[in-house]
């Protein structure tokens, strides 16, 4: 992937390409997805949820992680180039749309869209300011033919208050459980509209992004324009997961 | 279906914070019988009878964990103030509290060592038990 430093990330695109590449190098198919919305990334992040029973003495687990992103893919896809029918026909055109894609391409084209991870400070030397920055490595589209291009982006948050660690916190952990408390199943529930709308309380500022070619400045503009997934990625970095060993159930036993 | 929110469930909480503690109390003798097992031929069957007390889904000790590992460690530190806490949080720190008490009924501390026992009508651990009976005999000799 290439990583791209000085070029602006268009949240607007009106199509965002991935490329994947034959082993041999020789072909490349391009899926092109439709701008995501809050309801698809809110969709996925419902579905994604797993569920835990006991059985016996073990614990099964079922994750909806794939079942979660083949349906992103259903909502986003608009259409693929690279990929053959018998007649010539286009695959859009079948009435499995977009299942004749193999699944294991359109997993790896939700992958690539999804990617979004945490990139090294720029300067690991520099005092810390009054914000929180978080800075991203976004995977967005493809650039240079098979690679998907990389853009470094920067989040600035306020620091959170303790109440809104314990929001965050409480809605990462809160669970359900269907069927009895007994030998119910417990189903995560998903904390994106907590992540999303501490997102929308705590960012400052964005740098990397742009909107209609112009950077993107501004709270109001920036709460209505960020992509949904950034959002919950970006502000989960300012919530950890509190030292575990520091209290355990064991010394409370004790 | 009947779905239960596990953070208002208090009565499920404090059970579930009960069964962790009494675990956490046999891991000792679990222990004990892993290393043994893993010498043993019967080794499945030893394992299949370590005791066992979770009687809850899953979730309910996950909610412990964070009650206990996040909330209650962030509050008693004074890394956040207790104010700042919302409704559920304080159900289920008020459900700790009591499975602590019920806890300590259940299993008193043993007169000599303080270490919690199995049996609420006991006084003494296995350890201490003996240690005094070697004691006494001792002072028969």
């Amino acid at each position: 992937m290439a990583e791209e430093k000085s070029e602006l990330l268009q949240l607007d695109l009106a199509e965002r390409a991935v490329p994947i590449v034959s082993r041999d190098r020789k072909k490349i198919a391009r899926h092109f997805f439709r701008r995501l919305t809050a309801k698809d990334v809110a969709e996925y992040f419902a579905r994604r949820n797993g569920e835990l029973r006991r059985e016996k003495q073990n614990l099964s687990v079922e994750d909806g992680d794939a079942e979660a992103k083949l349906h992103l893919y259903r909502q986003a896809i608009t259409r693929v180039e690279g990929y053959a029918t018998a007649d010539g026909s286009d695959p859009r055109d079948s009435k499995a749309w977009p299942e004749n894609i193999r699944s294991d391409h359109r997993m790896a084209a939700i992958d690539a869209l999804l990617s979004v991870s945490r990139a090294e400070a720029e300067d690991e030397f520099a005092a810390l300011g009054e914000f929180i920055e978080v800075p991203l490595n976004a995977p967005w589209t493809e650039g240079r033919p098979g690679e998907i291009k990389v853009f470094r982006v920067v989040h600035r948050f306020r620091t959170p208050t303790d109440a809104q660690t314990f929001r965050c916190r409480r809605a990462l952990n809160r669970k359900i459980v269907v069927g009895g408390s007994r030998e119910g199943m417990t189903r995560t529930v998903t904390p994106f509209a907590t992540l999303v709308a501490l997102y929308d309380e705590l960012i400052e500022s964005v740098e990397g992004y742009a909107v209609a070619g112009q950077p993107l400045t501004g709270h109001e503009a920036i709460v209505r324009e960020m992509d949904a997934y950034h959002k919950a990625e970006s502000v989960l970095w300012l919530f950890p997961n509190p030292d575990a060993g520091a209290a355990s159930v064991e010394q409370n036993a004790a | 279906m009947e779905t239960i929110e596990i953070a208002a469930d208090e009565a499920g909480i404090r059970q579930a914070a009960v069964e962790l503690l009494e675990e956490a109390m046999d891991a000792p003798e679990r222990e004990r019988i892993r290393q043994h097992a893993a010498m043993a031929a019967n080794a499945e069957r030893m394992l299949a009878e370590l005791p066992q007390r979770r009687t809850l889904s899953p979730g309910y000790y996950d909610w412990v964990r964070y009650l206990i590992e996040e909330v209650e460690f962030r509050v008693d530190r004074g890394l956040a103030a207790s104010a700042t806490l919302d409704a559920k949080d304080v159900l289920g720190l008020r459900a700790l509290h009591k499975a602590r008490a019920e806890f300590q009924e259940k299993h008193p501390a043993c007169r000599g060592c303080g270490k919690n026992l199995p049996d609420a009508s006991a006084r003494y651990c296995r350890d201490c038990e003996h240690a005094r009976w070697e004691a006494e005999m001792r002072a028969r000799r």
